[in-house]
């Protein structure tokens, strides 16, 4: 059985690795800027500027290949099991909408996870799922409270955020590798599915 | 041996060089000085006993598209000046020449208003301290107002009226006591309206024939067409600026 979620999978696993290495860069830049300001402001200012926009269109490439990732893990998840409870709308809904997915996003993930550790040959990227789980859960939603405090602040001209922004980065840099993680526990535990399911047809036809 | 790259990288690529190209238009060298509004500030700040203000513009030179976009996004009314590389690689020193006759300004303004103290290491010692207070402070065009300011803390005057009048100015002093031209006339008298000062000195000069727009001129006519509300008054020394201000408390005492 082909994966829907195959090539998607490949072009953000790609993205992740991008997005980890820019994540560094700025994690380096803003401590540069929180500890040797001087040093900063003399060498790295345009340095910083350059990555940090590239920085953030590629985060927005990557947040619509995640999206559609997701989707497309759950469009192969209801095609290996028409049962499977939450569809590929169902899914985007609870990360997109706001309020929703402090219960959603945990919901979507901890699903699959149960999902993969129900059948033995998955159970082990299950049991990394869940383990996963709680991590990327509360970083993502403490990276969202740093980044939307960092853009309050530069407008209302907060002073000492640079060390709030070498703390964001660092978060930022736990929440990709952690989403990295999980993406490399659910795409194996999807292909072993498809395989199973290639052989019980297989089986079948014989 | 020839490589074989899957079309997932392919894509990947396509879409960093989408991510980059906005990245590397705006980072394209652009140099242009820009102007903006900047506010007026009460020469208490540089440690001067006086109720007088000077007033300050924004003013500086972008490096590339971005900045210039920023700017545009952050101030309402800002004006771009496309200058050649020659004079953005003399902008640096530019700005450091600014700094000796900005220290000049203030050595004439700590001289000229108290000509008669004689004592050169007093003088010297407030020269460094209004310089190092006004270290934020970029160009020489506070010169006037220091002066004034000065003015009213060797004589214990308030030309303000304990705050009943707003005064604010612009202006080089010279060892004549004489006030020289400055830059940035319309963002001052707009940061001046903007914080309704009542009375607002600029350097004297009239030569309808002489083809350029001098201090006075450019002030009256930005004064015409933004309506302003403040008394536009050009002095060519510093006299002229204390006599206008006694005259001014005396009508008020009166």
């Amino acid at each position: 059985m082909d994966l829907s979620s195959k090539s998607v999978g490949k072009v953000l696993r790609i993205f992740l690795f991008i997005a980890i290495g820019l994540n560094v860069i700025g994690l380096f830049n803003s401590y540069f800027l929180a500890f040797h300001t001087e040093f900063f402001v003399q060498y790295f200012v345009t340095f910083e500027q350059f990555t940090s926009l590239f920085f953030t269109l590629i985060l927005i490439i990557l947040y619509i290949l995640y999206l559609v990732w997701l989707f497309k893990v759950h469009k192969d998840l209801r095609k290996l099991n028409p049962e499977y409870p939450t569809t590929p709308g169902g899914a985007l809904a609870r990360v997109i909408i706001p309020f929703y997915n402090l219960y959603g996003m945990w919901n979507v993930y901890s699903r699959m996870a149960g999902y993969f550790e129900e059948k033995q040959a998955t159970e082990k990227f299950g049991n990394k799922l869940s383990r996963y789980i709680p991590f990327y859960y509360f970083l993502f939603f403490i990276s969202n409270g740093l980044n939307q405090y960092i853009s309050r602040g530069t407008v209302s001209g907060v002073a000492n955020l640079d060390k709030v922004w070498l703390v964001s980065y660092a978060v930022d840099l736990a929440l990709v590798i952690f989403f990295t993680l999980i993406a490399s526990a659910v795409t194996p535990a999807l292909q072993t599915l498809a395989k199973m399911e290639e052989t019980q047809q297989s089986e079948e036809v014989i | 041996m020839r490589v074989k790259i899957s079309t997932e990288v392919k894509f990947s690529i396509g879409l960093i060089l989408i991510a980059l190209l906005p990245v590397v238009v705006l980072f394209y060298p652009l140099h242009e000085e820009f102007e903006y509004t900047g506010n007026i500030v009460p020469v208490q700040e540089l440690g001067i006993d006086g109720s007088v203000h000077f007033t300050y513009v924004n003013t500086g030179v972008t490096e590339k598209l971005l900045d210039k976009l920023l700017l545009l996004l952050a101030e309402e009314d800002i004006q771009f000046y496309p200058i050649s590389s020659d004079e953005y690689e003399a902008y640096s020193s530019y700005q450091e020449d600014m700094n000796v006759f900005k220290e000049m300004t203030i050595a004439n303004a700590v001289v000229q208003s108290d000509p008669e103290e004689a004592d050169l290491d007093a003088f010297e010692k407030r020269i460094n301290e209004i310089m190092a207070e006004a270290s934020q402070y970029y160009g020489d065009s506070l010169g006037l107002m220091v002066a004034i300011g000065l003015v009213e803390e060797a004589n214990q005057w308030n030309f303000s009226e304990e705050k009943s009048f707003t005064i604010a100015g612009t202006g080089t002093i010279n060892s004549d006591r004489t006030i020289g031209e400055v830059g940035g006339i319309r963002y001052k008298l707009l940061a001046a309206e903007q914080n309704e000062v009542d009375f607002f000195f600029v350097p004297k000069n009239v030569d309808e024939n002489d083809g350029y727009l001098s201090n006075q001129e450019e002030a009256y006519k930005v004064g015409d067409e933004e309506n302003l509300s403040m008394m536009i008054v050009p002095v060519s020394n510093l006299d002229e600026a204390i006599s206008f201000l006694k005259n001014v408390q005396e009508f008020n005492l009166n």
